[in-house]
């Protein structure tokens, strides 16, 4: 760091040939240097210019074709001005401090040449007339004077007087003076014109929408699956009827044993009359995973909705129910059948997506609460802070004025906004969580509810000291009064307690100090109010 | 023309527009496009409670929330989002896609969405990362990308697919038509101004006819090798060349004895002030205002610490939040500014970069080879720091008839650089060696130009380290006043005579924070002219080798066969 610190040691080289002084006193904004002003001298002509650029380009236009003896000549003033100029260069300098900045030629501003010939046809009728009066140029950040030193321009555009740094823009307006792009002559406008150009200050990027498309593309779709998935549907209900109409007797009899063979066959023979099922023989590997089937291991199972066969890992039973749209499915099952997954998902995704949406867990209610809260503040805020603004102006420190005490009543609501605002917000955070998302989701509800307080709240305790309480100091000394600053001593007590907590985990000792200071200070102010409430009770 | 409010007002508009708790999806592409100009406390607020990937596999179901997926429409994240919609784990889905989707893929989004979820399908052209407001890069860098195709002047396929809908986009946000002008000698500049002149059809760009058409200017970083070799001395170009920056965050974890909670830190011209009055200052300057920042702070402690009253006790509580990012923030700038100088003492970079500059900058032979010959013996040098002097060096002097090139070679080898890092001198002169050049760089190969280097001298250099320019501010300049030469840089499909207002630069092969700071300037200095500028990737001098090396590890020819080289850069573990 010191290494980096003392800044001003760097020597300043400036160059030693005397047909360029360097002039680098004035220093632009944006920490360049303004290397512009440096005066020139073409070495063959003697003709002054104004930058080193414009020495280039003097030196290629005029000088181009030069005869060889004065080439000769240009390259001798090469030579000796290398040789002046390398020296302090190669001297060796350790600090780095101080180092001036690139040196982009900054463009000329007398260059004009880019205005149209027949710019003059652009109408005059609305321009600016100059008085006798010295004018300010129209620029609101300048405060030039219009004259000849500093220039006279009128913007063609707005017709006002400018100076000839703020008009010197260009832009292409048609004779009546209006924005035109297609028709219009180069002409010279002021800062303003330049930017209400339509859409020259438009941050917003191009946005296409294919909603409709895509909708279009879904509604297709969707029929052909909720047709697929009523068919699989109707199936499982003609099973659930086999099943209860097959298995009724049996149950009641001997229940937890299997079935006889015979009872099997009539119902696997039924099952088939829902749908066929495929042929084993036909088929070597499931369809689904690919894995092929073996006579023991990996065995063949139909799937009772589609009959196709598939393995045993991509099929499951699923349970019957005569009532297919009863919520209880566990309660009046008839039965199981296997299904594949396929059929799985067609047939109970909709359903088990519908039974999750109409559930609203516990977040979502106080989140709804919060959210309903948080319009209220933020339409009672302004409005709050408006009318400390109007008492501040009209000097009301009557606290039975209606105004004061609507003020008053305000700023109550709004406080108890916040309170149950803030309860809310701890509430959702306390919540119990199903899942890691779950517990981060509510922790960042709770984050984003402090982060609206702090920015929203501190502002509101600072008014209120300012302008309703500086006219109550003394002078009331009601319970109520005493009682509320108690409560906003506790809420700086509980606040600086957490800054502590956390500055120590960052291990910030510093902090940490500065702020057990000011808690010892509050916990002082905090006993001092108690004992006063308590000498007003006695 | 401000491309990281372009990219804010699109993420805005998309975390807007959904009211409700909210969670925003992204994929591999996408994320850093959005850490790179939100923060989470603006996501936050706006009811974005959660951020994850689209490829995790393993996320919650949470069906009471609605979801906000912006993704590039790339095959992959199509395919996850397919897997997504076919087991949906939020409520609701609106879809943002950051460059033009095929009809084929909305197709297919439809057909599994048999759950009805998605509510809406957009493009929102947030396809590349702003870093400053006229500064953007597409962050392709290896090893995901490769530029180069089979040649080190051809493109590979499928990273020109992703650069045309990268210029695409920007231009799409910027809502610009522009001409198009590329370096004439650059067969990929050629090829990327076809391409995307073919691709910039349609009624995507019915744009408002501007007073002077707005100007793609294509180059390609081979016309400029010199500016990414360069030790660099301004803040932000400084902690890229010696840290990087890598998507607005530096890891200072290989910082000896660095407290734990610095070891990754955020620059951000938005949250910090700070940085961004200073990210343009040379070290020196930077010292200065450092030094004052921390007296700021001490007198802050200061004050606070004598509270006399039970209302400065108030004051002090309700300024702590913004005090405490105040006592952050100072911590992270002297860590990082102690840490350049630590680094810049350890590696002799003053020394380094006088002779840098020198060679970058003039014509003196042999006073410059005795430094070079100095440096190379000497130990406390690093060999990449080596390596990129003999580079600059055989630049200059490649068509020079009493070059030296194979002595420093030979040089190299006696001081114990590796072989691998020795081959890149003759692959950088197969890359941008003088005939690969289309610009007299080193202002050397006529009279004239020579004597135009000396008077560019003569404007009175106070600077040692920083004298060198890039060669793209003298592009900008020529083409700002309308006098680049339509020679050398060709217009496509139309021309103009017109001074042009806006530009949109892209540089093939990568730009460099000195760059942006010289369009920086331009911007701050030239009323009425507007530039950004972007480039494949932001190089620093060891990613810009390291392109360079691995390009010429896969060709069959021109780098010593064998196992894959390590990457060039600094070894910065340890003492």
């Amino acid at each position: 760091m010191s290494s980096l610190s003392d800044s001003n040691s760097f020597s300043n080289l400036s160059t030693p040939s005397n047909s360029f002084p360097a002039d680098n006193s004035q220093r632009e904004s944006f920490a360049f240097d303004d290397l512009s002003n440096i005066e020139c001298v073409c070495p063959i002509c003697d003709e002054s210019m104004i930058s080193i650029l414009q020495l280039n380009r003097h030196l290629d236009d005029v000088h181009m074709d030069t005869s060889a003896d004065q080439r000769d000549g240009i390259i001798q003033w090469i030579k000796k001005a290398q040789t002046t100029i390398l020296n302090p260069l190669s001297s060796k300098t350790k600090n780095i401090a101080n180092l001036p900045q690139i040196a982009i030629n900054k463009f000329n501003d007398l260059d004009t040449n880019w205005l149209d010939p027949q710019s003059d046809l652009v109408t005059k009728i609305h321009w600016q007339m100059e008085d006798e009066n010295d004018i300010c140029c129209s620029n609101s950040s300048c405060d030039k004077f219009i004259n000849l030193r500093n220039g006279k321009h009128n913007c063609r555009k707005c017709g006002k007087l400018f100076c000839d740094s703020h008009c010197r823009l260009p832009m292409k307006l048609n004779k009546q003076a209006h924005h035109d792009p297609i028709d219009g002559y180069w002409c010279r406008v002021c800062d303003d014109c330049f930017q209400s150009r339509e859409c020259y200050l438009d941050t917003e990027g191009v946005i296409r929408s294919h909603t409709t498309t895509f909708i279009k593309n879904r509604t297709k779709g969707i029929e052909r699956a909720h047709l697929e998935g009523n068919r699989l549907e109707k199936r499982l209900e003609k099973l659930a009827k086999v099943y209860a109409t097959q298995a009724k007797p049996e149950n009641s009899t001997q229940s937890g044993l299997k079935p006889p063979l015979s009872m099997m066959h009539r119902r696997r023979a039924s099952e088939q009359s829902i749908v066929k099922w495929e042929d084993d023989a036909s088929v070597t590997n499931c369809p689904l995973c690919d894995i092929q089937f073996g006579k023991i291991t990996n065995r063949r199972h139909h799937c009772r909705l589609c009959g196709r066969v598939v393995c045993e890992k991509c099929s499951s039973k699923i349970s019957l129910n005569l009532n297919n749209y009863s919520e209880s499915a566990d309660q009046d099952s008839v039965g199981e059948v296997r299904a594949c997954k396929q059929c799985r998902d067609a047939v109970f995704r909709r359903k088990e997506y519908n039974e999750e949406i109409s559930k609203t867990p516990p977040v979502v209610m106080l989140y709804q609460k919060l959210m309903k809260i948080k319009t209220a503040i933020d339409t009672t805020l302004p409005k709050f802070q408006d009318m400390l603004i109007m008492l501040k102006s009209q000097e009301i420190v009557n606290q039975t004025h209606a105004d004061y005490q609507l003020a008053a009543r305000t700023r109550k609501e709004l406080l108890d906004n916040f309170a149950q605002f803030d309860a809310i917000s701890k509430k959702i955070n306390s919540l119990l969580s199903r899942s890691k998302s779950e517990k981060r989701l509510q922790a960042n509800i709770h984050l984003a509810a402090t982060q609206y307080l702090q920015q929203n709240m501190l502002p509101l305790q600072n008014g209120r000291t300012r302008s309703i309480s500086t006219s109550s100091t003394k002078s009331l000394k009601g319970e109520e009064k005493i009682r509320e600053q108690l409560e906003v001593l506790l809420e700086q007590e509980k606040l600086v307690q957490g800054y502590i907590v956390e500055a120590t985990k960052q291990r910030k000792f510093d902090d940490v100090k500065t702020l057990k200071t000011s808690l010892d200070e509050l916990k002082v102010e905090i006993n001092k109010t108690r004992k006063e409430l308590g000498d007003l009770w006695s | 023309m401000d491309v990281v409010k372009a990219v804010q007002n699109y993420i805005n508009k998309m975390v807007n527009e959904v009211t409700g708790m909210k969670v925003l999806l992204l994929d591999a592409d996408t994320t850093p496009i959005i850490s790179n100009v939100m923060t989470q406390s603006s996501l936050l607020s706006h009811e974005t409670y959660l951020v994850d990937r689209i490829d995790n596999r393993s996320r919650d179901r949470m069906r009471h929330l609605k979801c906000i997926c912006f993704l590039r429409p790339t095959s992959d994240s199509i395919q996850l989002l397919v897997e997504e919609l076919r087991d949906p784990c939020y409520g609701d889905y609106y879809l943002y896609f950051s460059n033009t989707i095929k009809k084929s893929a909305i197709e297919r989004l439809a057909e599994v969405d048999e759950q009805e979820v998605v509510r809406q399908v957009q493009e929102y052209f947030a396809d590349y990362c702003a870093i400053n407001p006229d500064f953007y890069s597409l962050n392709l860098s290896l090893p995901q990308h490769q530029l180069y195709g089979d040649s080190i002047h051809t493109w590979d396929g499928k990273t020109l697919q992703r650069v045309v809908e990268g210029v695409l986009a920007v231009l799409l946000s910027l809502k610009k038509k522009p001409l198009i002008r590329f370096e004439k000698i650059s067969e990929m500049a050629k090829k990327l101004a076809q391409e995307y002149q073919i691709q910039e059809e349609g009624p995507l760009f019915d744009f408002r006819r501007t007073d002077t058409p707005p100007i793609l200017l294509i180059l390609d970083r081979r016309n400029d090798p010199v500016t990414p070799l360069l030790t660099q001395w301004t803040y932000q170009a400084m902690v890229h060349e010696l840290l990087g920056i890598y998507n607005g965050r530096v890891d200072l974890s290989d910082v000896p004895e660095i407290r734990p909670e610095l070891k990754e830190i955020v620059l951000s011209r938005d949250q910090d002030p700070f940085y961004k009055k200073n990210m343009y200052l040379n070290i020196g300057d930077l010292g200065a205002n450092i030094k004052s920042y921390v007296e700021e702070y001490q007198a802050k402690t200061k004050s606070s610490m004598n509270i006399e009253s039970i209302s400065d006790m108030k004051r002090f509580v309700e300024e702590y939040p913004e005090f405490r990012k105040l006592s952050g923030n100072v911590s992270k700038h002297v860590a990082l500014a102690s840490e350049l100088s630590r680094l810049n003492e350890k590696e002799n970079l003053l020394e380094v970069s006088e002779l840098e500059q020198s060679l970058a900058c003039y014509e003196q032979h042999s006073s410059d080879l005795k430094a070079l010959q100095k440096l190379i013996a000497n130990p406390k040098i690093s060999e990449e720091s080596k390596i990129r002097l003999v580079l600059l060096y055989s630049l200059r002097y490649e068509k020079s008839q009493n070059n030296v090139i194979t002595f420093l070679v030979d040089e190299l080898h006696k001081h114990g650089v590796s072989e691998h890092k020795i081959s890149l001198i003759a692959s950088m002169i197969q890359y941008a060696g003088t005939d690969k050049r289309q610009d007299d760089l080193f202002s050397n190969e006529s009279m004239f130009s020579k004597g135009k280097s000396v008077i560019k001298g003569l404007k009175g250099v106070e600077n040692v380290y920083t004298q060198h320019s890039p060669h793209l501010a003298q592009t900008l300049e020529l083409l700002i006043k309308g006098k680049l030469k339509e020679t050398s840089y060709p217009f496509i499909g139309g021309a103009t005579k017109d001074r042009p207002q806006d530009i949109v630069v892209f540089m093939i092969g990568g730009t460099t924070y000195e760059e942006a700071r010289h369009v920086a300037h331009i911007n701050a200095t030239t009323p009425g002219v507007r530039i950004v500028l972007g480039g494949t990737t932001v190089h620093n001098s060891d990613s810009f080798l390291n392109e360079i090396q691995d390009a010429f590890y896969r060709f069959p020819t021109g780098s010593p066969a064998g196992a894959r080289p390590p990457k060039f850069g600094r070894n910065r573990r340890g003492n």
